[in-house]
């Protein structure tokens, strides 16, 4: 037994991990610069005279001038870490050319030789000799500085290399060599490179992070995601609690009579029934259950429940005086969580109860002589119930996909409402802070359920 | 329930769906503003294929012939603005142009928006399905046929396969992804270049007398399942749908077949192991049939009465993601319509008409779709459960 304990818990070990590696580099897909979206929360503007110092803190503070992963395999021409730019524009302009198989090297002293040859505009411009025409020309050569293209760049210096002011200035020859020495030095073939990054990467200090409880800080408020999770994880955990409650207390007796009375009317009836509820989409039976039962609008005598949206919590409190501080709200939420799980769970009872009673055993005690309520009680349901029990632990987590919409409509603060409302605005550090830790619950619950089923099940142990 | 009930309710299910299948199939011609064919002096016309106005047809001598329902989803009628209760008849119009169903608050015909919004569940339901189905039963079946050790390659075959495989994912990836955004050829050379994997492996590096080593496919497929199971679904479908830079139909797709193949994989397995032991099995491999040919033809034939309940059970989950989604206001684009979004619509602008019909229209339709799979589970081959 301790054996295949162990053997489980290892096997999930690569699981957790390569899920962790997919929402790692799926959050590195999103769009956004988190670095910029820190500084606005700072109160820091783009245009502040501290702007480049704060935004190369904040850079440097998310570990974002470090490495994505532990390997990476690109291009020979590309440069072994194209995060350590800080910058922004430079980084952006670095990334265009080399995606046009510009070598890196040439990119940078190509940056080098623009930014002086700008820097000395206003220099050449003192030139009283020049024409307006002209000056406007040179001018107008800033745009070198935001390139749509590498065609657009040699557009504009080949349009003022024919002044003579230019033409003899050392830092627009220069320019020009490195432009051309650009051009020259375009790929069109290249070679995969291996670069080992060590353990100083991204993926390395947010997986750690996970570990010690340090996720990053949300880029909505400042706060850290570790605190905003926290509570949040209470409130979808009553939800999974109550539901699972009251979806047993319901669905198991009902399930266990209708199989036990298989083919009666209330069989019949039952499985109509529960079919209907399990094919009503929650958030309809939400929002009809809102708008018929929270309001004065269709009479008062249907005003029954408070309407949703306050769920504030002064103190931290237990769940059990959560469930009694807002058990008026709770009731329409758990009303839709239930209805939707029930007609499974139930109809697993019945069709387990009616399995067993087809076994040899049943029929022994029938001739046996015992009487059916004993046959029932003690021969089908242990043997009916066990499939049943792993079967709740397995789907305690699929149970939360159905709460993110009923937090969603309800304003409960819970990981559903949490993620979405991240979601629309682009926080992505909680958002995938949340599908990892609701990704290691997941599995973990699996994990119990498959240890619970091979507890239960002693022909597993032989396997 | 009994037998005769569930046939009787699979029968009312069965002409309940082609009724909405044939509604969204004919929504063009049902819903619209436009007049279906008109009669003037000079000669019949058809409006509602051109880009021209209604007026231009009405002031003319003759006649018009207008859809069913003379609202399109998207007309704003100025009679029934700030959301018209069902039944509503504008002032000074015939009953043809009774909103039957109210309007919502910008004055768009609730019916017309329910007939559009068929179309696009349907449309996602069927495309996500086809897509899951394809990934899903390959990889469930020949992970159930191949199982841990059928597949053997010789060292050569090996060696060439995956460095071939491994070189092209980075030139394609490259090339295609990086340089030049292009999913779409990524994924056809990729695909090229598996095939021509396969093929060069088993004409030319196919030595009968060298030893082989096994691919561990079904380790692998089932581990790839479980990665997918580990992912609450509604989750992974948020956090994939935000990285497609616009919203599209298509991306709703594709989210949701990456979410349910994996019914389809461990059914098409599940049935593939219990088939795989039959005689018309091991007879077909003792003749020498291919393995594509035993899968295709031998194997699926006799496991798809038993995808079709997962067929019908996940075409009626991913009408109710799509709502859901839409619901939550994610993935559509705005000039789609469909039914989560009026149903959003209502509960936000507190309409009863607004939630009770859409969500009635999804209702029917999941219910009849889950009728049709207890229906198909109950007279399949296997009934253990």
């Amino acid at each position: 037994m301790l054996f295949y304990v162990v053997k489980k818990v290892l096997l999930i070990i690569p699981t957790v991990i390569l899920v962790m590696v997919l929402a790692f580099f799926l959050s590195k897909l999103t769009p956004g610069d988190a670095a910029e979206s820190l500084m606005t929360i700072q109160g820091v503007l783009p245009q502040n005279s501290n702007s480049t110092h704060v935004y190369e803190t904040n850079y440097k503070q998310l570990h974002l001038d470090k490495p994505d992963f532990y390997l990476s395999v690109q291009p020979d021409f590309f440069p072994e870490n194209i995060n350590s730019i800080i910058t922004p524009s430079k980084r952006k302009e670095v990334k265009t050319f080399l995606y046009q198989k510009y070598n890196f090297e040439q990119i940078i002293q190509y940056q080098k030789d623009r930014d002086s040859y700008v820097k000395s505009i206003p220099e050449i411009l003192q030139d009283t000799l020049l024409s307006i025409d002209v000056k406007n020309k040179i001018e107008a050569s800033r745009k070198l500085l935001f390139p749509t293209s590498i065609d657009d760049i040699q557009y504009i210096i080949k349009s003022i290399s024919d002044v003579p002011a230019i033409a003899s200035n050392d830092s627009f020859l220069a320019l020009k060599a490195s432009i051309e020495e650009l051009n020259r030095a375009k790929k069109t073939s290249y070679l995969p490179k291996l670069v080992w990054h060590g353990s100083n990467n991204q993926f390395h200090l947010w997986a750690s992070g996970l570990f010690t409880g340090n996720m990053g800080v949300s880029i909505k408020d400042g706060r850290n995601v570790t605190d905003k999770i926290g509570p949040a994880i209470k409130w979808t955990m009553l939800l999974l609690i109550l539901n699972l409650i009251f979806t047993i207390l319901i669905a198991i007796p009902t399930g266990v009579y209708s199989g036990y009375k298989k083919d009666s009317f209330f069989d019949g009836f039952s499985n109509f029934f529960w079919l209907m509820l399990y094919s009503m989409p929650v958030f309809w039976l939400a929002s009809m259950l809102i708008i018929y039962f929270t309001s004065d609008t269709y009479g008062t005598w249907l005003n029954i429940f408070p309407p949703p949206g306050s769920w504030v919590m002064t103190e931290d409190l237990g769940l059990m005086e959560m469930v009694g501080r807002f058990s008026g709200q709770l009731v329409l939420p758990i009303i839709c969580l239930v209805a939707n799980d029930i007609a499974y769970l139930s109809r697993l009872t019945r069709n387990n109860i009616i399995f067993q009673q087809m076994k040899g055993f049943v029929t022994m005690a029938k001739a046996k002589g015992l009487d059916d309520r004993k046959i029932l009680t003690r021969h089908i349901l242990p043997n009916a119930l066990i499939p049943i029990i792993t079967i709740i632990a397995g789907s305690i987590p699929a149970g939360l996909s159905g709460s993110l919409i009923i937090e969603v409509i309800f304003n409960i603060p819970g990981m559903g409402r949490l993620m979405f409302d991240s979601i629309y605005s682009s926080d992505w550090n909680v958002v995938f802070g949340i599908l990892i830790i609701i990704s290691i619950f997941t599995i973990i619950f699996l994990l119990l359920a498959d240890l619970l089923y091979g507890w239960l099940n002693p022909k597993i142990k032989l396997a | 329930m009994s037998k005769k009930n569930t046939s009787m309710a699979y029968k009312i299910a069965k002409y309940v769906l082609l009724t909405f299948l044939l509604v969204a199939i004919l929504s063009p011609i049902l819903v619209g503003d436009r007049p279906l064919i008109c009669k003037s002096e000079s000669g019949f016309s058809f409006p509602f294929v051109s880009e021209i106005h209604l007026k231009d047809h009405t002031n003319k001598t003759g006649w018009c012939i207008l859809p069913l329902i003379p609202y399109g989803p998207s007309t704003m009628d100025d009679a029934a603005q700030q959301g018209v209760k069902p039944l509503y008849r504008p002032e000074g119009k015939s009953t043809k142009f009774t909103h039957w169903l109210g309007t919502d608050r910008l004055g768009r015909d609730v019916l017309a928006g329910i007939v559009y919004g068929t179309a696009t569940a349907f449309k996602i339901g069927f495309f996500s399905v086809f897509l899951s189905f394809l990934i899903g039963v390959t990889l469930g079946m020949s992970a159930a046929y191949f199982g841990d050790d059928l597949w053997r390659l010789n060292l050569i075959q090996w060696i060439f396969g995956c460095l071939v495989l491994l070189i092209s994912i980075y030139y394609l990836w490259y090339e295609y992804l990086i340089f030049s955004i292009n999913v779409f050829h990524f994924i056809v050379y990729f695909l090229i270049i598996v095939a021509g994997i396969f093929v060069v492996n088993r004409y030319l590096f196919n030595r009968t007398n060298a030893k082989r080593f096994a691919i561990p496919l079904d380790t692998l497929v089932m581990k790839l399942i479980e990665i997918r199971k580990s992912i609450p679904g509604l989750f992974l479908i948020l956090s994939l749908i935000v990285l497609f830079p616009k919203p599209s139909l298509w991306n709703i797709v594709i989210v949701i077949s990456l979410m349910m193949w994996t019914d389809f994989a461990r059914f098409a397995r599940a049935e593939t192991l219990a088939v795989k032991g039959e005689t018309y099995i091991q007879s077909a491999r003792v003749l020498g049939y291919d393995s594509l040919r035993i899968l295709f033809i031998h194997i699926l034939p006799n496991i798809l009465p038993t995808l079709l309940v997962v067929i019908c059970f996940n075409i009626s989950s991913a009408i109710i993601l799509e709502s859901s989604l839409s619901f939550l206001g994610i993935g559509l684009p705005v000039e789609e319509i469909s039914w989560g979004k009026l149903l959003a619509e209502g509960r936000n602008m507190k309409l009863w008409w607004l939630v009770v019909f859409p969500g009635f229209a999804i209702f029917l339709v999941v219910l009849c779709l889950n009728i049709l799979a207890t229906h198909f589970q109950n007279i399949g081959p296997k009934n253990n459960l």
